[in-house]
């Protein structure tokens, strides 16, 4: 399960880095807002299936609104991307704490929908749930569709020359501000629909999208910033890693994942799929 | 036989003149002694990721100064709080502790959920002779690493831990017991616990899972809990890590193959896990709402609580009011304000606020009370929103407290006097 959190939230992470040369700390927020709008909607509607589609569209409204309200002023200042980082990061600190106003605290209650609840077979000493094969089903099906709208569309083709060559596709009179607008509130989705598939497993509260944010850099760092492939290697990499040593030697799961960090960028200090003159202007 | 002079008889006029005006006339009085309320620092992080717990904490101890000053105050002074925010911070916590001291002239330090702002806390108190008072567990009770102003209310981990542990024996549990814990200090003061608790009752302690900090997937770890197969699995998780577990535990069904215990939770894990998830597991708790129908002081603080925030208390918040009140009746009752006179008159003294008596513990400044092991309700059982739990037993804090000798104080003597 966490493979396939990290990547759904790293590839949102990653999109925005790539094309917009802004290290999102407000990336993690996204994921707890949409574990948020996910629990409003089961509350008003009873609907968890709805929730999996009013998240996304909900947050990647929000994500519009933050990209063209206030990221958008900082474009073309002096040290852009520092500008990006402090206002990212201030957004980060902030948002929770509009949710706890509104929300109030303790968390959510978040159940497993009724029709996946259970488990439907053994794995050796482990029932696998219904739930948990859900999670790894999506993801299947979102990774190819999100692989043919950034390979096989106009949109992922200028999010593709943009990774590489932002001047370039502006000067070749793109609209590019609208791509990134697009792309944000891309990544801001993909975050939610993290955050709303998480939320039955987890403890859904103003805090949850710090620790994912951690991690999610330094999947993002592990397969190459900018990448899709380097974040679906670098998820399965980082997730899988916490995994099997959670169940072989649980004692190292506080630094596996710095380990394989500073493992892989050792022998390639762009990360796994990480190439020269991506995301350098 | 000599007259007293001219001199002598006007000074001893305005000698009992200046004592009758003192003494005889309150309202002089009042303003001979500033008749300033005594100030109790408070420092609890009212943001962040415990901002709920510490609101709840800031009703309790507003609770427990009106209690106060309704009976009198403290030698006939009024009681009133001042209250910093420690936003989550070590660095923060200690910066206010320190400004309550310096800058309020508070008279006690209370607060302090995590234990990283109790060694905050305690280590302004230490510094500037002031009593400190923990909200949160009182983790801080090894020669060594405290001082001799330094007291808890709420449990110690051994206490928490060894209740469980008495409570699993007690109920015939099973023998072989194996827990599954967060990485990190507090949760590695149940594993001694526990192993020695083991030891003593002839179980077979074997071990620990450890997940780290923050964990969001316990699956992984689960494996490794079913492999021990032990009869009972004490978990030790706080917060939004005790969620996650408790639901991805439930999701396992572990509870099919052995006891699952929760070596402590709080009301508010429950409720942000929601109805049902803690359902068949056991929890340790300091104190529990349904104490209200036992205890009519209990009852009494339930219904200000509850008309106050509309929630019903947490133990750690009832812990909380227990505390502020315990400091000031001992103030008063010592007739000081004195920190070395308060310190020594806090030290074994006996008293009963919500629950069963109770008694400060001269060697160490325990807390000797009963844990509450209570067990998880069904989601269609609960009669309210707050009804997560059925009190199952009240284990004697006679049996869980480790011994002075163990944490290394001497028995025989006040803690200060053996600092």
């Amino acid at each position: 399960m966490n493979g396939c959190i990290l990547i759904l939230v790293a590839l949102g992470l990653s999109i925005v880095f790539g094309l917009m040369g802004i290290i999102n700390f407000a990336h993690g927020v996204f994921y707890m807002l949409g574990a948020y709008a996910g629990w409003v909607t089961v509350h008003l509607t009873g609907s968890f299936w709805l929730a999996l589609l009013t998240a996304p569209l909900a947050v990647g409204l929000i994500g519009i609104l933050v990209e063209r309200g206030v990221l958008q002023r900082t474009y073309g200042t002096k040290n852009a991307n520092f500008a990006g980082v402090l206002v990212t990061y201030g957004l980060a600190i902030m948002i929770p704490d509009l949710v706890r106003m509104t929300f109030g605290r303790p968390g959510k209650p978040f159940a497993v929908p009724a029709a996946l609840t259970g488990s439907l077979f053994r794995l050796g000493e482990i029932d696998v749930h219904a739930y948990r094969v859900f999670i790894l089903g999506v993801t299947a099906v979102i990774l190819p569709l999100l692989w043919l709208l950034l390979n096989r569309t106009n949109l992922g083709l200028v999010i593709r020359a943009g990774t590489s060559d932002n001047l370039m596709v502006q000067l070749l009179g793109i609209n590019v501000a609208r791509t990134w607008t697009i792309t944000y509130a891309l990544g801001a989705a993909l975050a939610a629909f993290a955050g709303v598939i998480t939320a039955p497993l987890v403890a859904v509260a103003p805090e949850m999208g710090g620790l994912v944010l951690i991690e999610c850099f330094i999947v993002t760092v592990v397969g190459g910033m900018g990448t899709f492939l380097g974040v679906v290697a670098g998820g399965l990499l980082i997730g899988e890693s916490l995994a099997i040593t959670g169940m072989l030697y649980d004692v190292l799961a506080d630094v596996v994942i710095y380990l394989a960090m500073a493992l892989v960028l050792l022998v390639r200090p762009r990360g796994l799929f990480g190439q020269e003159g991506m995301s350098e202007e | 036989m000599s007259h007293p002079s001219r001199r002598t008889i006007l000074k001893t006029l305005a000698g009992a003149g200046a004592a009758t005006a003192v003494s005889g006339f309150p309202f002089v009085n009042r303003l001979a002694l500033g008749q300033q309320a005594i100030k109790i620092g408070v420092v609890v992080p009212q943001t962040g990721p415990m901002a709920l717990e510490a609101q709840e904490m800031l009703a309790a101890t507003q609770i427990a100064v009106e209690d106060i000053n309704a009976a009198g105050g403290v030698m006939g002074r009024k009681v009133e709080t001042v209250v910093r925010d420690s936003e989550f911070k070590p660095e923060v916590a200690k910066r206010k502790a320190t400004e309550l001291i310096e800058v309020e002239k508070a008279a006690f330090l209370v607060g302090a959920i995590v234990g990283f702002e109790g060694i905050a806390m305690a280590e302004v108190g230490c510094k500037n002779d002031v009593i400190v008072c923990f909200f949160g567990q009182n983790f801080l009770t090894v020669k060594g690493k405290m001082c001799k102003y330094q007291f808890g209310n709420n449990l110690t981990p051994y206490q928490t831990a060894a209740a469980a542990a008495h409570f699993v024996n007690q109920q015939k549990m099973g023998k072989r017991w194996h827990m599954l814990a967060n990485n990190y200090s507090w949760p590695q003061m149940f594993e001694r616990a526990y192993s020695l608790v083991a030891k003593q009752v002839g179980a077979d302690w074997t071990g620990v899972t450890w997940a780290p900090l923050g964990t969001r997937d316990f699956l992984p770890f689960l494996p490794k809990v079913a492999a021990a197969k032990a009869d009972v699995v004490f978990i030790t998780t706080w917060a939004a890590d005790q969620v996650a577990c408790a639901k991805q535990v439930q999701e396992f069904g572990l509870a099919r193959q052995a006891k699952v215990i929760h070596s402590i939770t709080e009301l508010t894990f429950a409720e942000a896990a929601g109805p049902g998830v803690y359902e068949n597991f056991y929890s340790g708790m300091p104190w529990y709402w349904h104490l209200k129908d036992k205890f009519p002081a209990a009852k009494r603080y339930y219904d200000r609580h509850y008309a106050l925030r509309k929630r019903a208390p947490g133990g750690y918040t009832a812990s909380t009011y227990s505390t502020v009140r315990l400091l000031l009746e001992t103030a008063n009752d010592a007739k000081s304000l004195e920190t070395d006179k308060v310190a020594r008159a806090l030290e074994g003294r006996k008293f009963q606020h919500l629950k069963g008596p109770e008694q400060i513990r001269a060697c160490d400044h325990v807390n000797i009370q009963d844990v509450y092991l209570c067990r998880g309700k069904a989601a269609g059982a609960m009669k309210d929103q707050w009804d997560f739990f059925d009190i199952v037993q009240a284990v004697s804090g006679d049996a869980t407290s480790e011994s002075c000798e163990g944490e290394g104080f001497d028995p025989k003597k006040p803690l200060t006097q053996q600092i």
